[in-house]
């Protein structure tokens, strides 16, 4: 059973509000989850002169709802004007079960624009539920459009491991006017079908850790998004640079290139393994105040901790940060305190100084 | 001998009363309210973001946020040291962990909500009256500018699009404030394990009196007292209208929870959106896209009822500025002239001018939607009525947009930047700041 929910901008929608609202759901569905999927359905703003197609969000995305966690797909796409003039964008959500998760996969399904509502017309009313019909991309084939955008489609595999590797979820700059739909698409090839269901990803920016954060965004190297962060940032990557830097060498980068078809073509050389050394590690360690540091305090408990600069060979330990401060009552260099100071021992100095000149004069 | 030693003491004297050890201490406000989440809490509470770029990743801020830590170390001009001993001057909430203006702990600050049914003009009007408030420090009598620039992005973006390019002849637009998923407009803080999406405020420095900035820019801004110079800050909201109809406060998207310190309400109301006041003043049907505005303002004055814990059939005092947007469209049918702002020659508002405009915009309304002021007469003892065009007489008429069709006043056209002339765009902001909230009630204004 299909169970789907359109959120766009009407002048009345399906539970009375007007301008962003429900313009259709699936009949009978819970308040909590229709809820949850209006969360999901907003279009970050673009860059000034991206086209209709570049602004489109396409998403596989996992959300709690009621204490159950629902694999959603969504479009979300500019569309027309709305009742007030004004640029509309339809979001298109669908709650994916476990039939649909058995024979097809998340980016085949949103590859095929017939699955998706581009425009919403008449008053809003519930939907009736329906088949969803099977899509599932090939794996045999070369990964072209990795090829075409990063000059070697070797380094899908790269990105699979840098994605395995993160703990929070990893932001791939792509050039300009990629097929971002279709680099998720061959990368979800490379895949075993049944695990294309864990990898949660989108085609626009969607901000790591917020509760509809994903496995990998494609990022358009235009995004404004990307400007507000660091470029350094650990969680952005970009191929050439980094963790992608070198070409990729391991069995599944050879299949990335050539498909299936050549494994057997190389079954006899000795296909090196998937890389190893990848040098980046999630970011959210918080180090406890190094003791020699801190000047005037006494022992903390605190461990000295590693340094940063090894973080590839050390192994983190990603349970909730515990930060260890130990204020000094307030006697910062900015309260009043240590002027007192400096004022009596200056005039102590005076005095002494005073009186040893005199003392040598007489 | 001896003036050798009263030079010595005299150079030491100046060194160490100009160097930061000694500077005068600060004055901190006793308590911050935090412009995102609306807890209060005090200076010494206040979380600083690490800026060394190793220490990235927060458990309540996100993991793409610097870490926030609460400082034991600091430098001898005060600022605070994090655990890998780069300065830290930025500050942040120490519950929801969101970045704020240093300043908002130094100045006392107004909050101050604008309010509206989707469509009603708030965004264009937010647009126009802080672009106007920049800019008329002579005829307003008061200025204002960023506090911090950075955290104003989403603003700067709409005052770009309408007033960075006077010129031109291309038709731009103001998109509609999403409800959720922008970056600029929204934060997601995993507080006790829960995640809340809360708004990002604007926030801006305000200096009455018609002071230059230039005297502002040259004088150490550490040394500015919030007393002496009249400064203070104005921490505004823009929410999609979305939020306000009744049954959009959720604990997940606590994103109105600023009505619950607001200073004043600034409650954008569209005659264009309203059948009753279109008939009234002869404008034709607009397809039937109306709303319930009378609902959303009840809704509004419900929810700070809420949040200050009041008795439901309490007349809250929270000021009430009436904003009547899109003057350009209705004004000449309603024979209301908003061609002459309400300020003095000497600087600063009219309250002669404002309270005319008042007396004549009430019996049109109530009128018109007698509804709406029996909503309006309910929610507040203190209401002012004013009339506002964001755009200007200019922006409809001959872009294709058929004038007197209300919302569809520019339909899908747009509006050429060349044209944009604000017409009392300022007027309902500098009415809500705390200093003219007090000089209107002595003027007796409020009615
Ligand atoms: N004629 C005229 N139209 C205006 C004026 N201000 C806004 N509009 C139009 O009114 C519509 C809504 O304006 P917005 O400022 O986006 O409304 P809003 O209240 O922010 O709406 P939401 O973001 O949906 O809550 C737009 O199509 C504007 O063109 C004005 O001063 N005059
Ligand atoms: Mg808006
Ligand atoms: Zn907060």
């Amino acid at each position: 059973m299909i169970v789907e929910l359109i959120h766009t901008s009407l002048a009345r929608g399906l539970d009375g509000g007007s301008g962003y609202t429900v313009a259709g759901r699936t009949g009978g569905m819970p308040a909590a989850m229709s809820e949850a999927l209006s969360r999901l359905s907003g279009l970050p703003p673009a860059w000034s002169d991206a086209t209709l197609e570049e602004k489109i969000l396409c998403a596989f995305r996992r959300v709690e709802c009621a204490g159950q966690s629902l694999s959603v797909l969504s479009r979300i796409a500019p569309s027309g004007m709305d009742y007030t003039g004004r640029a509309n964008r339809l979001s298109h959500h669908r709650v994916i079960d476990a039939r649909v998760m058995s024979e097809s996969d998340p980016a085949a399904l949103l590859e095929d624009d017939a699955l998706w509502r581009q425009e919403w017309v008449g008053a809003a009313r519930e939907l009736s539920g329906g088949i969803l019909p099977v899509r599932l991309a090939r794996d045999d084939a070369p990964l072209h459009t990795w090829e075409r955008e990063f000059g070697d489609a070797g380094f899908a595999a790269s990105v699979l491991d840098v994605i395995m590797k993160s703990g929070m979820g990893v932001w791939l700059v792509v050039p300009a006017m990629s097929k971002r739909l279709r680099l998720a698409a061959e990368l979800m090839s490379l895949m075993p079908q049944k695990q294309r269901w864990q990898f949660t990803f989108a085609t626009r920016p969607v901000a790591p850790g917020s509760e509809s954060s994903v496995k990998i965004c494609f990022v358009d190297e235009r995004e404004p998004e990307l400007a507000a962060h660091n470029s350094a940032s650990a969680w952005i990557f970009r191929v050439g640079a980094g963790a992608l830097a070198a070409r990729p060498t391991g069995e599944l980068a050879q299949r990335a290139r050539h498909g299936r078809d050549h494994e057997h073509v190389n079954a006899n050389q000795s296909a090196p393994k998937v890389r190893e050394n990848i040098q980046w590690s999630p970011p959210t360690t918080l180090p406890a105040t190094r003791e020699q540091d801190v000047a005037g305090i006494s022992q903390t408990s605190a461990k000295p901790r590693q340094s940063i600069d090894q973080t590839h060979t050390h192994t983190h330990t990603h349970g909730p940060v515990v930060i260890q401060v130990r204020r000094v009552a307030m006697a910062s260099a900015s309260s009043g305190v240590w002027k007192w100071f400096a004022v009596a021992f200056i005039v102590i100095a005076a005095l002494l100084w005073f009186a040893v000149q005199s003392g040598g004069a007489s | 001998m001896r003036v050798g030693v009263y030079d010595w003491f005299m150079s030491l004297h100046l060194s160490l009363t100009t160097h930061p050890l000694f500077r005068e201490s600060r004055v901190l406000m006793e308590r911050v309210h935090c412009p995102s989440c609306r807890v209060s809490f005090a200076p010494s509470e206040v979380l600083f973001v690490a800026e060394d770029a190793r220490l990235v990743g927060d458990p309540v801020a996100g993991p793409t946020q610097q870490l926030r830590f609460l400082p034991t170390r600091f430098d001898v001009g005060g600022a605070a040291l994090d655990p890998e001993g780069a300065r830290c001057t930025r500050v942040a909430c120490p519950r929801c962990r969101i970045e704020f203006p240093r300043a908002m702990i130094e100045l006392p600050s107004a909050f101050i909500s604008v309010v509206g049914a989707p469509g009603s003009g708030k965004s264009h009007l937010l647009a126009a009256m802080t672009w106007g408030l920049r800019r008329e420090r002579a005829r307003a009598g008061a200025f204002m500018v960023d506090t911090e620039p950075k955290l104003n992005a989403r603003l700067h973006r709409d005052e770009n699009i309408l007033f960075g390019a006077p010129d031109s002849n291309e038709i731009v637009r103001l998109a509609k404030t999403e409800i959720a998923g922008d970056a600029l407009l929204y934060r997601t803080a995993c507080v006790k394990g829960k995640d809340e999406t809360l708004p990002l405020p604007l926030i801006f420095t305000l200096h009455l009196g018609a002071q230059s900035a230039e005297d502002i820019a040259s004088s150490q801004l550490d040394n500015i007292q919030p007393a002496t110079h009249g400064a203070s800050l104005v921490v505004l909201y823009d929410n999609a209208g979305e939020h306000f109809l009744p049954g959009a406060d959720e604990s997940a998207q606590p994103v109105t929870r600023h009505l619950s310190q607001s200073r004043a309400i600034v409650f954008v109301f569209d005659p264009t959106q309203d059948p009753r006041f279109r008939a009234a003043v002869g404008m034709s049907e607009n397809g039937g896209a109306n709303i319930r505005q009378d609902l959303v303002l009840t809704e509004t004055f419900a929810r700070v009822r809420h949040h200050r814990s009041r008795h439901a059939a309490d007349s809250l005092d929270v000021p009430l500025i009436l904003v009547l947007s899109k003057a350009d469209a209705w004004s000449k049918a309603a024979n209301i002239d908003v061609s002459v702002e309400p300020y003095l020659p000497s600087g600063g508002l009219d309250f002669a001018a404002l309270k005319k405009m008042d007396r004549t915009l009430r019996p049109l309304l109530e009128g018109a939607c007698p509804e709406f002021m029996t909503a309006v007469r309910a929610a507040s003892s203190r209401v002012l009525i004013v009339p506002c065009s964001a755009l200007g007489p200019c922006a409809t008429g001959d872009v294709g947009g058929d004038v007197g069709a209300g919302v569809g006043v520019t339909r899908g056209a747009g509006v050429r930047p060349s044209q944009i002339r604000p017409q009392w765009a300022s007027v309902a902001l500098l009415a809500s700041l705390p200093l003219e909230v007090d000089a209107i009630q002595n003027a007796s204004l409020w009615t």
